[in-house]
């Protein structure tokens, strides 16, 4: 065994760079053991990968598509729309029908490098779901306990907001801005603002506000030289390039690829790191097992493969690296997937369990006027006031992501219908041209409760090339869920599209396309997709006997073990998860650096 | 510059709704041409540009509008490339010829490197220079961004500048 750290991280995406640099900020000696190859962190493949956006038409495989299919570390694929080369070897095996249907990036810098950027807080109900309204369970931490560390998180994921719009459900200390002023709202939410900002709509025998909003995105703005004590903020540039990325400028490819990196991604943290030299990343290490003293408990060491050629898993040598602090800081699937191999944590046999993702659903339609889409990033404004309501009780609350971007990949099927009916020329410039212009889509988010039967197993018969266990995984959507897709579409799209004038363009085909499922209830159908969302495999709790780690993100049953990222999220709530993933792993940072004192 | 490349700018420009400067602008005219041509093969690309060339030397637009429906539009040998040259523009991708065209509407053999129905992006400008967006005042996601918050305001550029 070779130098003994403070620290070993399992993990290089979001959760492991953030912790990196506190407890190398606090002194600490830290090793970091990435699965995947450390790709997009050299400029020069970052703009291979863009190339390959450009050269496979955009879109093909989304979002893990432009970046290499590594066999020694296989990420999974949308099963109904994946890249070529992760059709013919999957990675997922599913136990039930329904598939789970989102994907995660094993590659240095880890899935942020395709993230959407949404940054919001959970509201403080999604703390206390159980208390409040009788359905899924209480964290042993509130909103207020979480604030402080939501706040640093802003600072590193550097997030773009205005507090004021914040406010409509969370707390926010007095004074407090945002990093960055947010993003500028684009023609297409201006279009909301104007036509629906001011009505309502009835749920369970409530009235509630179509509220539109401003979204909190990490993505480079213009400082705000109001926050903090000194002076403002400094975007953080894009990683090897300084000239890049200061500001969003519009590229409109947010998912899969931010050419100028005015996104953040773990990247920029990583860098930070690897340029003072405090920290040290070992790519290309696939951690296969934890090695448990059996008399203390203790994680004595982690044992990892490593590779030299992605394309040749067999060839790899096994290492081991020992530290006093392990931690998880992989993906929600990953995590509970090692922890499983190494029969680790899971007295509670709650390790893979409460897999919980956001399903996905999307309406359409022609605005009456032209809304200027397929410009600017993704999103800038979500009607968000359903995030939280008494129809809690019933089912689930859900958030409108208005998209920038129309009914995007839709040039293609437009194209072929008007030149199908032999339309050409200036007709078919300007036919196109309008209907473009007037495209609205609206993105609904849904939440969806803990359950035992969502789960995350492993089975000796699946395991990849390196032999290394494949996750199993059991999914799908009880009523609850359900019933808030059915409000969605039966409800607020309804008064929506009224009050817009939209000519509502929304069907569901059967079969569903690449990346969709089906879903029936009350009669309806929908198709539904996952949003990448994936948390709740290894929740923290306040007992041991029904979860998997303490309210700081320790293992209940390893005196020495840190199991940290969205798999400790106890309920999803609505909002996108990397900026909670983000304020855990600064709490779980704090308590790990007040341990080694 | 030969004739057949003009002909072939022109009736992409007549396809595309676009002028001959916006399509030139692209740099990619002469590869298009190449890869059409690979594609359909010599006989077929003379009978192509033959048929352009009378339709565009009637004067009028309406007379030129109209032999370009019959001859072209109505062709089952002609409109299957002119809908690959339309997608090509605007899409940035090529389909290939299905065998029923080859066999039947264009009479010569397919060329021994094609896959029938396959679709390609034939180079990263393809992709970058595509019209569709444009079509909408807008960039295909990843190129040509149109700067900080330039999309919460009206297109500066392309069909649909305002003076309100």
């Amino acid at each position: 065994m070779s130098k003994h750290y403070d620290a070993i991280i399992v993990g290089g995406g979001v959760t492991g760079a953030i912790m990196a640099k506190m407890l190398s900020e606090g002194g600490k000696n830290v090793l970091i053991l990435e699965a995947g190859i450390k790709g997009a962190m050299k400029p020069k493949n970052y703009r291979k990968y863009l190339n390959k956006l450009y050269t496979e038409g955009g879109i093909r495989g989304m979002p893990n598509g432009p970046y290499p299919w590594n066999a020694s570390a296989p990420s999974p694929a949308i099963p109904t729309a994946p890249n070529p080369k992760s059709e013919q070897d999957p990675y997922f095996v599913f136990r039930t029908e329904k598939h789970f249907m989102s994907d995660y990036l094993r590659m240095l810098g880890g899935t942020t490098l395709h993230w959407q950027g949404t940054s919001l807080r959970m509201v403080a109900n999604d703390f206390k779901m159980q208390t409040v309204y009788g359905r899924g369970r209480d964290w042993p931490l509130s909103y207020e306990d979480l604030e402080p560390a939501y706040r640093r998180a802003e600072f590193e994921l550097g997030v773009s907001a205005d507090v004021e719009d914040q406010r409509f459900f969370g707390w926010f200390p007095e004074g407090y801005v945002y990093p960055m002023h947010k993003l500028p709202q684009s023609r297409v939410d201006k279009f909301f603002l104007d036509t629906i900002q001011d009505k309502t709509v009835e749920l369970e025998g409530n009235t509630y506000p179509l509220k539109v909003i401003s979204i909190p995105v990490a993505r480079n703005s213009t400082p705000n030289p109001k926050y903090g004590i000194y002076s403002g903020y400094d975007p953080i540039p894009s990683v090897g390039n300084r000239d890049h990325g200061l500001r969003c400028q519009g590229n409109s490819s947010c998912m899969p690829l931010c050419p100028v990196q005015a996104k953040y991604s773990a990247l920029k943290t990583l860098n930070g790191l690897t340029e003072k030299g405090k920290v040290k990343i070992k790519t290309q290490s696939v951690v296969s097992r934890l090695i448990i003293n059996n008399e203390t408990g203790k994680i004595t060491a982690v044992e990892y493969k490593h590779y030299k050629d992605p394309d040749s898993p067999e060839n790899h040598k096994l290492k081991q690296a020992g530290g006093t602090i392990i931690i998880l800081a992989a993906n929600a699937i990953e995590n509970a997937t090692l922890l499983l191999a190494s029969g680790a944590a899971n007295s509670s046999q709650q390790v893979g369990r409460n897999l919980m993702d956001h399903p996905y659903l999307y309406t359409w339609g022609y605005a009456p006027k032209r809304v200027f889409p397929f410009r600017g990033p993704d999103t800038t404004s979500g009607m968000e006031s359903l995030r939280d309501g008494e129809f809690r009780k019933v089912h689930a609350s859900f958030r409108a992501s208005l998209s920038n971007w129309g009914w995007s990949g839709e040039p293609k099927n437009q194209l072929s219908k008007l030149i199908e009916n032999k339309i050409y020329g200036k007709q078919l410039r300007h036919t196109l041209g309008d209907r473009m212009t007037r495209m609205v889509k609206i993105g609904f988010m849904f939440e969806q409760l803990p359950s035992y039967e969502n789960r995350v197993t492993i089975d000796d018969n699946y395991k990849d090339k390196m032999g290394n266990y494949r996750p199993v995984l059991s999914y799908g959507y009880d009523d609850y869920t359900k019933g808030g897709i059915e409000a969605a579409v039966t409800k607020v799209w309804k008064k929506i599209s009224e009050y817009a004038k939209i000519e509502d363009e929304t069907q569901y085909p059967y079969p569903a396309p690449g990346g969709y499922q089906r879903m029936n209830y009350n009669g309806m159908d929908y198709n539904i997709m996952g949003s990448g969302h994936i948390v709740g495999t290894h929740r923290m709790g306040r007992y041991s006997k029904d979860s998997v780690t303490d309210r700081n993100m320790k293992a209940w049953d390893h005196d020495n073990l840190y199991v940290v990222g969205p798999g400790n999220q106890v309920t999803i709530g609505t909002a996108n998860p990397t900026l909670t993933t983000a304020a855990l792993a600064v709490r779980a940072s704090e308590a790990i650096l007040k341990e080694l004192e | 510059m030969d004739e057949n490349h003009h002909i072939f700018l022109n009736l992409s420009s007549e396809l595309t709704g676009y002028s001959v400067i916006d399509l030139e602008g692209t740099g990619l005219v002469y590869s298009y041409q190449k890869l059409v041509e690979d594609e359909i093969g010599k006989h077929v690309a003379t009978f192509l540009y033959d048929t352009t060339k009378a339709v565009f030397s009637h004067n009028t637009t309406k007379a030129r509008d109209r032999f370009m429906r019959v001859d072209i539009v109505a062709s089952p040998t002609l409109w299957p490339i002119c809908k690959g040259i339309i997608m090509l523009w605007y899409y940035g991708q090529w389909t290939s010829m299905s065998l029923v065209w080859y066999r039947y509407y264009a009479r010569v053999p397919p060329s021994p490197n094609l896959t029938p129905d396959k679709t390609v992006v034939p180079s990263a400008a393809a992709y970058t220079q595509q019209l569709s967006y444009k079509a909408a005042g807008a960039h295909p996601p990843g190129a040509h961004p149109t700067g900080f918050g330039s999309w919460g305001l009206d297109p500066v550029f392309g069909d649909f500048i305002t003076t309100k």
